[in-house]
């Protein structure tokens, strides 16, 4: 059973969690992570408040000055793609430019997809680096 | 068993939750299994309608034979309450529209859960309209949101058929959201449109509200530690239905039957509903007048 196989017998939402578990482990070593760890957390809310266009738009707009950001990216895509939820050519700029090409189905498809994405990757935020949605890792002062 | 449609309108936006999920909302609003479509649960309706009728000096000896005795010393006193209450379910979901500022969207497959209900309380319903064809939306002749042909909800642009058979339906609601209220139904009539099932779906799952929210640290004036969490909330002008079961009292010593204990029941009821009342959530109007045919 291949984690990029979309037709492996096995079921979706673990291939993504695999997916998002690997990609976010990978961040532990990150200077960046809490930074990371604090926009994961964002991501779903974003695409549900400002559509899935504009938040991938949006992230592409701060990669430059703001690593992080390209690494959330990044890691969405390649959760989609691993996963087999979806197929992206051309890495963050591929999946944006995916996005705004994307007709009326494929659009509610995305979205979907990339909710699930952000939920697991979310999830392990939490879960394996301890970074809750301030951007304050288990163990920090609370000051 | 005499079964009884109610519905719901909220005033405000209106968190009926779940408590904390592993979702991609910190706090998601309650939801239907089988179809993931929002839902307001009966047993949160049916709490919160005794604990007002309670408060009433004049409505209070009523409660025990709609709702059940509050306590149960023992076997003797036990008896169930006349009123069953279901869930309520999404009829009309408001979403932003480029023209007119909100659309009333709804589905083929909601509204014909709607009729069968409609029909199974004994009322007579409109026909079911034409379901739209992919992609496409129906809007009444009318529509205020319709705009060079075009329906804009939130990202979507749906081209817009004319729909004149719509019209029965938005007024069958319209009448029974605003009964006294001319003005608001016609108000909703000229907003009211029909979104192929799919992206009805799309919509309740997206374009619900979602509120972001954080708690402030006494001490230091800034976001305590840990503490912003996504909230979901139906939104305001939502409307929702549902059906209500009234049987004889199974009180002893009260022989009344259903149609009594249904005349204890207000036609119209403000209630807060569902959680986070203090930041003004859930302001909702239960209404159960039948709708003329």
């Amino acid at each position: 059973m291949s984690a990029g196989n979309p037709r492996s017998l096995d079921l979706r939402s673990h291939r993504v969690a695999r997916a998002a578990y690997a990609r976010v482990e990978a961040r532990k070593a990150d200077e960046q992570r809490k930074k990371y760890g604090a926009l994961v957390h964002k991501l779903p809310g974003m695409i549900l408040q400002n559509g899935l266009a504009q938040t991938t738009g949006f992230l592409l707009a701060k990669a430059q000055k703001e690593p992080h950001a390209y690494a959330v990216l990044e890691d969405l895509v390649d959760v989609l793609t691993r996963s087999g939820s979806s197929t992206i050519q051309g890495g963050a700029t591929g999946l944006h430019q995916r996005v705004i090409a994307a007709d009326l189905n494929e659009t509610l498809l995305l979205t979907r997809r990339a909710l699930e994405a952000a939920g697991w990757m979310k999830r392990y935020v939490q879960g394996v680096l301890r970074i809750d949605a301030t951007g304050t890792a288990e163990g920090d002062d609370a000051a | 068993m005499q079964p009884r449609i109610f519905h719901l309108h909220a005033l405000s936006a209106l968190h009926c939750g779940v408590g904390q999920a592993a979702d991609v909302v910190d706090l998601p609003i309650a939801r239907a299994r089988a179809t993931h479509l929002p839902i307001v649960p009966g047993s949160s309706l049916r709490g919160v309608l005794r604990a007002q009728m309670e408060g009433d000096p004049q409505r209070e000896p009523d409660v025990p034979a709609l709702f059940g005795p509050r306590e149960i010393g023992g076997a003797a006193d036990a008896f169930a309450g006349a009123l069953a209450v279901g869930d309520a379910h999404l009829l009309l979901l408001p979403v932003r529209s480029l023209a007119g500022i909100v659309c009333y969207a709804t589905s083929p497959f909601i509204l014909r859960r709607y009729r069968q209900d409609l029909i199974r309380a004994g009322q007579a319903a409109p026909p079911l309209p034409n379901e739209p064809r992919e992609g496409q939306a129906r809007v009444v002749p009318d529509s205020v949101n319709r705009q060079d042909g075009v329906l804009f909800l939130e990202d979507l642009d749906l081209p817009a058929q004319e729909d004149p058979a719509l019209r029965a339906w938005a007024a069958w609601i319209g009448q029974a959201v605003h009964p006294d209220d001319a003005d608001a139904q016609t108000d909703l009539v000229t907003r009211f449109a029909l979104l192929p099932d799919n992206i009805m779906h799309y919509l309740a799952e997206t374009a619900t509200e979602i509120r972001t929210r954080i708690a402030i640290d006494p001490a230091t004036g800034t976001v305590k530690r840990g503490a912003l969490w996504y909230e979901e909330n139906l939104p305001a002008e939502s409307v929702l239905w549902g059906v209500q079961a009234l049987s004889r009292s199974n009180r002893q010593g009260d022989d009344r039957d259903a149609g009594a204990l249904a005349a204890c029941l207000p036609d119209e009821e403000l209630l807060q509903l569902g959680g986070k009342a203090g930041v003004g959530r859930g302001l909702v109007r239960l209404l159960r007048r039948e709708v003329s045919a």
